[in-house]
């Protein structure tokens, strides 16, 4: 196992170190791991190109590290604990070795449809164990998951999948989420007609049953397809630096991308974050609440926690059904020791009162974890007073799909916690502020633009199919530097505070939504010839949608339209980027240049209208008077 | 020494590697004050007047060579404890360093229990 830091001591001496010296630094952490081969040099990387190498020409199998090295030390201790969203409804314990059986099975069920390494593997599910299993089973034969969150849209699905030119979709038949039933087979067929040219077969997991079209010679029962396959597997040698998967994830402009990451250095960096920031020990059960659709998944569900031996929760359901004391409920009964979940969630069981948590023994808890976005000091003092008893620590972790692991925060009990504020940066982070001219900023007490200034063994290699927009988002506006897209202070204390986006990207509820994307998708609606998009404070979600659409022609029932360019967007990307409120507009406030001025729109969506600054220089002044007065009847 | 806290200050243009000497530095009883480059470690020098300094070399503006140079020129510093503490490893770097005044000089990367040691034995024996 990877170092487990334990002192405030150790953590500043092994900072120091690996800031020192991280090659000699990551290799003793790497050097816990089950290699077929080793490594014959650490890192080699340039940040221009870019390119970056970890644990360069070693060789292993991600799966042989989360499973069949446990077999022999912890076969019998729970692996996965699945919670249905039906409370009433049995949970299901797979332990190491039932786990490894079903990811063999799992692996042969891949290699008997065709898929071999290097092939794409779409995964469209909701949060059932065979999500897990599917996803390790591609890992042992070196075939590349692309797993997309199962709220997206049709639309959505199939350019994910075009993008990436998957050959297989494994998908449910229905996803129960409280108390909907979502045909998720059916978004699949839908997609699947939108040009996706290069899947080959459908695999259907029975999840809920009920009734489905299945297309002749192209989808097949899993349950069928698995049916007398092997309990064993060899595992597929895979170089560090072969793929493990994509994972698309929306920027400021254009289509989502799909940000890369590789075996090696990212199995290193996954567990060794893993075990220090929730300091996980032997027989803990941890739960993090997140979808595997998105990277907290990847990461903090299946391979950090399987990594490192742990006993990991999956949960199919919502933090609201059957009740408001649902989270709480199953912390009591599994006897979770850390929990890990988005502010979103803390904020919506907030709302709904003090008296859920009350009604049960969460005596278990360790360790508290928020991920997604930084967490409010409203929700932070509810979450450490309610589910904290006042004595928990909280690690309000900062990273991204792109980082691959967390990057800064609180270790457990061991570094300083302050409200809004993600902390210390992990071992092997180095953060930096920068000034939007490019001249670092050393001191304590500034602000800037947070940018990681060497590279870790988790960081993204490229974007799928097109590394020169890796190099441009990420790489291109500061020479030599990873730059994240948020705003940042480091406090006196070095801790860092994450200020938010300083680009057009939303946080709905911790999920990235670009604005472009979203505006793409409104235009899609036939009277609208232009829409703007920007983000407001939203009291659960963190920030929501606000959209002001120029249209055609007028617009008879507004309630009805305003519906119908939610539906496209449902329809285009998925209910999770619906615009809360829409406001219909003549004009657009815009530069000489043509540019929107987003600034104006998002004073106006926060109902900031005092000061709006100087509006004299843009092309159409008074079209600020008009928003400003429409907006107070959205 | 008794009772007084002893003196120590930080020299690195890289804050987060501050941050964790300077924890490092606290638990073992020191006062600390940190400079990020060489003339603010000048300013810090007289103002604070330490006992010991961990200079950096490589730092943008005036180097580390230069601040010890410039810091043995000032009779009141010649008492001061001077670790040069840089990845700058050749024989000829650390020829240069100890010409320029430097007591000590240990090359990055360090090993942490090793500069604890060197500082703990200067601040106890000078």
């Amino acid at each position: 196992m990877t170092q487990q830091i334990k002192t405030l001591e150790e953590y500043h001496k092994t900072y120091a170190e690996s800031v020192e010296n991280p090659e000699k630094f990551w290799a003793k952490q790497a050097e816990t791991f089950t290699w077929r081969k080793p490594w014959t040099k650490v890192l080699e990387h340039e940040f221009k190109s870019p390119k970056v190498k970890w644990f360069i020409k070693g060789k292993l199998n991600i799966t042989e590290n989360c499973l069949d090295r446990h077999l022999e030390t912890r076969g019998d201790q729970a692996a996965i604990i699945w919670e249905p969203n039906d409370p009433s409804h049995a949970y299901k314990t797979y332990t190491y070795r039932e786990l490894y059986e079903e990811v063999c099975r799992c692996a042969n069920m891949l290699k008997a449809n065709g898929i071999k390494k290097g092939d794409r593997v779409c995964f469209y599910m909701p949060m059932v164990p065979e999500l897990a299993i599917g996803v390790l089973a591609c890992a042992r034969i070196g075939a590349i998951h692309s797993v997309v969150f199962a709220g997206f849209s049709a639309t959505a699905l199939a350019d994910r999948i075009k993008d990436a030119s998957c050959k297989m979709v494994i998908c449910s038949d229905f996803n129960a989420r409280g108390n909907k039933l979502i045909p998720v087979k059916e978004v699949v067929d839908e997609a699947l007609k939108m040009d996706c040219k290069s899947i080959e077969t459908v695999i259907v997991h029975k999840n809920t049953g009920g009734k489905l079209k299945m297309k002749r010679n192209r989808d097949k029962w899993w349950h069928k397809e698995i049916e007398g396959k092997r309990k064993s597997c060899r595992a597929t040698q895979m170089d560090s630096e072969d793929m493990l998967f994509i994972l698309y994830t929306s920027g400021s402009t254009g289509k989502p991308k799909g940000v890369v990451h590789t075996c090696g250095g990212y199995m290193v960096y996954t567990s060794f974050s893993f075990r220090n920031v929730f300091q996980y020990q032997d027989g803990d059960v941890y739960w993090c609440t997140a979808d595997i659709g998105w990277i907290t998944g990847h990461s903090y569900i299946i391979y950090g926690p399987l990594l490192s031996g742990a006993t990991t929760m999956m949960f199919e359901g919502v933090p609201t059904f059957p009740d408001a004391g649902r989270f709480w409920h199953i912390c009591e009964k599994h006897r979770v020791n850390q929990f890990y979940t988005a502010p979103t969630a803390i904020r919506a069981l907030m709302a709904k009162g003090d008296h859920w948590p009350k009604q049960y023994d969460l005596n278990s808890l360790k360790v508290l974890g928020s991920v997604g976005e930084p967490i409010n000091e409203e929700a932070w003092n509810w979450y450490k007073e309610h589910i904290g008893k006042k004595k928990l620590p909280i690690v309000d972790t900062w990273w991204q799909t792109e980082t691959g692991g967390i990057m800064i925060s609180g270790l457990g009990d061991i570094s300083p916690q302050k409200s809004t504020f993600a902390g210390l940066p992990l071992p092997g982070i180095q953060p930096c502020l920068m000034t939007a001219e490019g001249k670092e900023i050393k001191g304590n007490n500034k602000e800037g633009l947070l940018c990681i200034k060497f590279p870790w063994p988790s960081m993204l290699r490229t974007t799928y199919g097109d590394h020169e927009r890796c190099r441009q988002v990420y790489f291109s506006a500061f020479e030599n530097m990873y730059f994240t897209g948020d705003g940042a202070r480091r406090d006196r204390r070095g801790m860092y505070r994450i200020i938010g986006r300083v680009d057009d990207v939303i946080n709905v509820s911790g999920h990235r939504m670009g604005t472009a994307e979203v505006e793409n998708a409104i235009n899609e609606h036939s009277n609208v010839v232009e829409s703007a998009v920007v983000g407001y404070p939203h009291d659960i979600k963190g920030q929501g949608i606000y959209g002001y659409v120029i249209t055609n022609h007028e617009v008879a029932d507004r309630s009805a339209f305003v519906k119908e360019i939610r539906d496209v967007v449902t329809r285009e990307i998925g209910p999770i980027a619906k615009p809360d409120k829409i406001q219909i507009v003549s004009g657009l406030p815009k530069t000489r240049s043509g540019k929107i001025m987003r600034r104006i729109l998002r004073k106006v969506a926060s109902g900031d209208t005092k000061n709006l600054g100087d509006v004299s220089t843009l092309l159409n002044p008074d079209i600020v008077k008009e928003i400003k007065e429409g907006a107070k009847s959205v | 020494m008794t009772g007084m806290k002893r003196k120590i200050l930080l020299v690195d243009d890289e804050p987060n590697i501050l941050v964790a000497l300077e924890f490092l530095m606290v638990a073992r009883g020191f006062e600390v004050e940190k400079a990020l480059n060489g003339e603010e470690a000048l300013a810090k020098a007289v103002a604070f007047q330490p006992e010991i300094v961990v200079l950096d070399v490589m730092m943008p503006g005036m180097d580390g060579f230069e601040v010890a140079k410039l810091l043995r020129h000032n009779p009141s510093f010649a008492d001061l404890k001077i670790v040069f503490l840089t990845a700058k490893g050749t024989e000829s770097d650390k020829v240069t360093g100890y010409t320029q005044g430097g007591d000590i000089y240990l090359t990055k990367p360090f090993d942490n229990d090793q500069l604890l040691v060197v500082i703990s034995e200067l601040a106890e024996y000078g």
